[in-house]
């Protein structure tokens, strides 16, 4: 055989094993503590455990900080009772609309506006203010730098289209702005003629009433919001004469049997037994003359109108509370309300008058409300995109001189 | 009245008849993985708040302690179980959908031996299921029904309470209203019946779909499902007059399979399969109708090995309710 480099190179194998058999295997020396090292006295680390950390608990600097309290429990609200009752606010969305509050507050609804009301359109005008209101729309909707995360779109007309997310003015914002300024082009037209407005009216922003009474032995609260509530000294004029109270007797209300006119009037644990009328007892103007509150919902203009009804009876309450006593039978005399409510585009006009607070039986003198609505604009949305294209068009000056005709009532005479 | 929607049931019962057998197997068919290895505890009876099963692909996001008309929030599952099991390839995407609670039970709200009457506020379509629903009001408290066929807003619907005798004569049932089994004239079309007495209507719940009251025999009543099939029901059970809504609903057509999609069913494999008993039935000849009988619905008397348990969310154990 002939030796050839092949022959004579080494077997890489074998060696392999060899050493895998000889070094292989991990030898780990022990880590214990020798004998003699302990004999000695010393105190042995084992460095693999962590030494104890001492915790201290973050305490408030100030102890009622309101930034961190935590939330109440219903239980231990101060108000809880445990007999539920019914209340009224600003999210009860009724089933059958004005039909239900018709019979809960006894009341004849009547569509359109009322006569002192009628005549008050077109009275005091400036010649500017349609140019104005013009501008303050396109304030509202357009000159505002505000960039807020938009709710997403819903058009039932595209159901498979995707809205991207929208950046810009939101709809609440839009409102305050617009009717803010509606109320101040009021406040200085209403100067020039009328100079007792300084006098005689205060202006409150975010008011808050509660009051309660009995439909058909059933107890309701209720608790009315309000954005914008002009006040004053002096009650407001009526609306209907005596011989239009007198015909309300011969209204028949509705009747939902098998269902009862309280459907949808939840029920809480959280309620109170006293009234208020917002403000303290020695305030000045305690008169309601006109309330505004914003519509920032997507509820049918039905179940808006049921709730603005609500809330003038419980203005009304309050004042004849106030007036005549916690525990005021009769009337002796009927006591009016303005209300508007608007999302931004189109407005909605109540005008309530207490006639009667016997709400136990369905017979007898009816309470009344007008109700009316004027769109100011028309905000026409892009179909799929490019919000900055969106079209304002056909402006009614009606709007505006109806909104204007509730803030004059109780001025002119 | 409160009432716990999710609260279980798992009715067993010790199977000693051929005939009790073929009806707790054909009615009952949900299982259970806790009683799925014993022979005589097969199959359970479960609520309407369960969903359907897993097969659905969705899940509800909140649970309610009360009946709600609010519409509920519902995640798609993808086929993944809550263990984290992949289950089926076929199920993800499609459109979002609400859960709309739905009162099985007609006869919960009747006190006493007065029949409650309710109005039909609304009908709406439910993406859950192929029937129409009908929102019912009647004093402060609304819900959710399936609706019949010439059902519209403002009928008046009638629940009659629940009669557990066999009666000598019997009452023409309007369409709408909800009767006991054994107050119904014979030929009557019913839908939404129940199984047991007061534990919600399981049989003919689909779109366009009747059951009939057929025939009686000594202490039960005779019911054709619509199958086919007839189960010997007890007298008390609950039934409602009338078909079904939507009765159109089998004739319509998927136009494109991207259709499948908007429902949340994902393709095939596309891979060729032999064909199984899925596929298709080969046309034989018609077999004669099956009959059940037994009654194991008076079995709280009759029965003394039966045995109720109930599922308890607190402690996870099934609890023995016979003695109740």
């Amino acid at each position: 055989m002939r030796v050839t480099v092949c022959l004579c190179r080494q077997h890489y194998g074998r060696r392999w094993k060899e050493i895998w058999k000889r070094e292989g295997k991990l030898k780990i020396p022990s880590t214990d503590v020798p004998r003699w090292i302990q004999d000695l006295g010393i105190q042995v680390v084992d460095p693999t455990v962590p030494p104890p950390v001492e915790k201290k608990r973050w305490t408030l600097p100030v102890p009622d900080d309101p930034r961190f309290c935590k939330p109440t429990y219903p239980n231990d609200h101060p108000d809880f009772h445990e007999q539920k009752r019914h209340i009224f606010n600003l999210n009860t969305y009724l089933l059958e609309g004005t039909k239900q509050i018709k019979t809960l507050t006894k009341t004849q609804v009547i569509e359109g506006q009322p006569k002192p009301l009628a005549d008050l359109i077109g009275k005091v005008d400036h010649p500017l203010q349609d140019e104005l209101i013009q501008r303050y729309i396109m304030q509202a909707n357009v000159w505002n730098p505000a960039t807020y995360k938009l709710p997403k779109r819903i058009n039932f007309r595209l159901p498979g289209w995707k809205y991207k997310p929208e950046t810009g003015i939101t709809m609440g914002l839009m409102m305050r702005t617009l009717v803010e300024n509606l109320i101040r082009l009021c406040d200085m037209i209403a100067v020039e003629e009328y100079p007792q407005v300084l006098t005689e009216r205060r202006h409150t922003h975010d008011h808050v009433t509660w009051t309660h009474f009995n439909t058909q032995g059933v107890p309701i609260h209720v608790l009315a919001h309000s954005d914008h509530m002009i006040s004053s000294n002096k009650p407001l004029p009526l609306f209907a004469d005596e011989a239009m109270i007198d015909s309300s007797k011969a209204i028949v209300l509705p009747d939902f049997y098998p269902m009862s006119p309280l459907i949808d009037v939840k029920l809480h644990n959280v309620w109170r037994e006293d009234t208020c009328n917002g403000w303290t007892p020695e305030y000045q103007f305690p008169h309601v003359h006109n309330f505004v509150f914003l519509n920032n919902d997507t509820w049918p203009n039905d179940r808006r109108n049921a709730r603005a009804i609500m809330f003038c009876l419980a203005h009304c309450l309050t004042q004849a509370k106030k007036l005549y006593g916690e525990d005021v039978k009769v009337l002796p005399k009927p006591i009016s309300v303005n209300c508007t409510h608007t999302n931004g585009i189109v407005f909605h006009f109540v005008n309530f008058q207490l006639n009667t607070l016997d709400f136990e039986n369905q017979e007898g003198v009816k309470n009344i409300a007008w109700i009316d609505s004027c769109r100011m604009y028309r905000k026409i949305l892009p179909k799929r995109a490019m919000l900055n294209k969106t079209e304002y068009k056909d402006y009614n000056p009606v709007a505006f001189q109806m909104f204007k005709a509730r803030y004059l009532h109780g001025l002119v005479k | 009245m409160p009432f716990n929607v999710f609260q279980r049931t798992l009715r067993v019962v010790c199977l000693e008849s051929p005939a009790t057998k073929v009806l707790v197997q054909s009615c009952l068919f949900r299982r259970n993985p806790l009683t799925e290895g014993l022979a005589s505890n097969k199959h359970s009876v479960h609520t309407s708040a369960c969903l359907a099963g897993r097969y659905s692909g969705r899940r509800l996001a909140e649970r309610p302690e009360e009946y709600t008309t609010k519409p509920l929030r519902l995640v798609s599952t993808g086929g993944w179980d809550e263990e984290g099991n992949h289950y089926s390839r076929r199920l993800g995407g499609g459109n979002r959908r609400k859960y709309r609670m739905i009162d099985w039970n007609r006869a919960r709200l009747v006190q006493g031996k007065t029949p409650y009457k309710e109005v039909v506020v609304s009908l709406d379509r439910d993406c859950n299921r192929s029937a129409t629903i009908a929102l019912v009001a009647a004093g402060e408290v609304k819900r959710y029904i399936l609706a019949t066929v010439n059902m519209k807003p403002g009928d008046i619907i009638t629940t009659f309470p629940a009669c557990h005798e066999m009666k000598t004569y019997t009452v023409a049932g309007k369409e709408g209203d909800c009767h006991s089994v054994g107050s119904l004239p014979l030929g009557t079309l019913v839908n939404s019946v129940e199984v047991y007495p007061g534990t919600g209507a399981r049989l003919a719940k689909s779109a366009g779909c009747q059951a009939k009251v057929a025939r009686r025999v000594p202490g039960a009543v005779l019911v054709a499902m619509p199958s086919g099939k007839e189960a010997m029901l007890h007298p008390g059970c609950m039934a409602t007059v009338g078909q079904i809504a939507n009765p159109d609903h089998s004739k319509l057509k998927l136009t494109k399979a991207g259709v499948n999609r908007w429902f949340g069913i994902r393709p095939k494999s596309g891979l060729k399969k032999k064909k199984t008993g899925f596929d298709g039935k080969a046309v034989r000849k018609k077999k004669i109708q099956q009959k059940m009988a037994g009654n194991p619905l008076l079995r709280n008397q009759m029965n003394p090995n039966l045995k109720v348990l109930t599922w308890n969310e607190g402690t996870r154990l099934w609890r023995d309710d016979s003695h109740v």
